[in-house]
């Protein structure tokens, strides 16, 4: 028998992480709110077949995950989602003259002090489903390659896969902000675009029934 | 932090990052970023094994987002801590990767609306001042 108050003390407290997941998620408050809440009564329902000792967390993240995609994806997807473009290695340390710096790091800590919590979510929303969800458990939920694979239900390279790429489109959306705001160092030459002009497509991913059919399996 | 510029004279990538290093077994997968291997140690062939493996800066670049994670296989972890401990121009590279994940894990929080909690509680017959 699910024991009521073993699980409103164990899952209770994860409700401001799983809710602000959930708004990254569907980019929307009112489907958060209920994507957080189908959440909690399936969790609660299910409980009894929850292993003790086994991690809660990473299980209520795979029944948010899950709800999210069954319910909100297919409606919300748009055909162009799943391109993403592939930019070089630490994209924004490098367009902020990080490598060019002779005293240190100033236009980089002046980036990281000024952007807001606005940017930064907006940055993550930007970011094409798949990728964005495994930035999200990797880098805001701090889940490890191996719960985030079980979380998905995919492959653990293609959960490298996702955060790898996932994390430059985020680089490369946050220097797109920095642009706008005019925070980038004189000697940036960020605005070259057309310098990315490879655009990767996870083919496989046009099933919307599911996040585990992708063949991007880069590991033995 | 000392800033040291990347050697133009260094190999792009060292053995143990290459696909081509005639020291690494033909059978050897691909151990760019694409391709590391978390799960177990990589089966590097025995002259490697025995010969000190040194990352170069782009090796570092390659491999800082894995490396951060905690998830880089041992052989390669080593070698890019090794070439962090000496170079100033990667170190400050690993302090912003450092300092911008910290920046988005902190800046990307939103607490759930107490009416909503609420609502949330009630639906699971808790008691709401549980």
């Amino acid at each position: 028998m699910a024991d009521q108050a073993s699980f409103a003390e164990a899952a209770m407290p994860l409700m401001d992480q799983l809710y602000s997941a959930a708004l990254r998620m569907t980019r929307n408050a009112a489907d958060a709110e209920d994507l957080v809440q189908e959440t909690y009564l399936k969790a609660y329902r299910g409980y009894e077949r929850f292993q003790e000792g086994t991690n809660l967390k990473a299980w209520m993240y795979r029944i948010l995950t899950n709800s999210y995609i069954n319910r909100y994806r297919a409606k919300q997807r748009r055909p162009d989602e799943t391109d993403i473009s592939d930019v070089e290695d630490m994209y924004l340390y490098r367009r902020l003259g990080g490598e060019q710096s002779e005293l240190g790091t100033s236009a980089e800590e002046s980036f990281l002090s000024s952007v807001t919590d606005d940017a930064v979510k907006a940055a993550i929303e930007a970011i094409p489903e798949n990728f964005r969800i495994a930035v999200l458990l990797a880098d805001v939920e701090g889940f490890a390659y191996k719960e985030i694979a079980e979380i998905l239900d995919v492959p653990i390279g293609t959960v490298m896969s996702r955060i790898h790429r996932g994390r430059k489109a985020l680089e490369k959306q946050l220097h797109d902000y920095a642009g706008e705001r005019n925070l980038l160092p004189d000697a940036d030459f960020g605005n070259e675009d057309a310098e990315d002009p490879v655009v990767e497509t996870e083919a496989s991913e046009s099933d919307t029934s599911a996040v585990a059919t992708d063949g991007e399996v880069v590991t033995p | 932090m000392s800033q040291t510029p990347m050697n133009p004279n260094e190999p792009s990538q060292s053995a143990v990052f290459a696909a081509s290093d005639p020291f690494v077994a033909a059978d050897t997968p691909f151990l760019g970023i694409d391709g590391f291997n978390p799960a177990g140690p990589l089966p590097l062939a025995a002259p490697l094994q025995q010969t000190p493996i040194n990352a170069s800066c782009m090796d570092v670049h390659r491999s800082l987002s894995v490396f951060l994670d905690g998830e880089l296989a041992l052989p390669q972890a080593q070698a890019v801590s090794q070439h962090l401990a000496v170079c100033g121009s990667c170190q400050s590279a690993q302090a912003f990767q450092m300092q911008l994940r910290t920046t988005v894990a902190s800046k990307a929080l939103d607490p759930m609306p107490e009416d909503v909690r609420a609502r949330i509680t009630r639906a699971l017959g808790f008691s709401e001042d549980a």
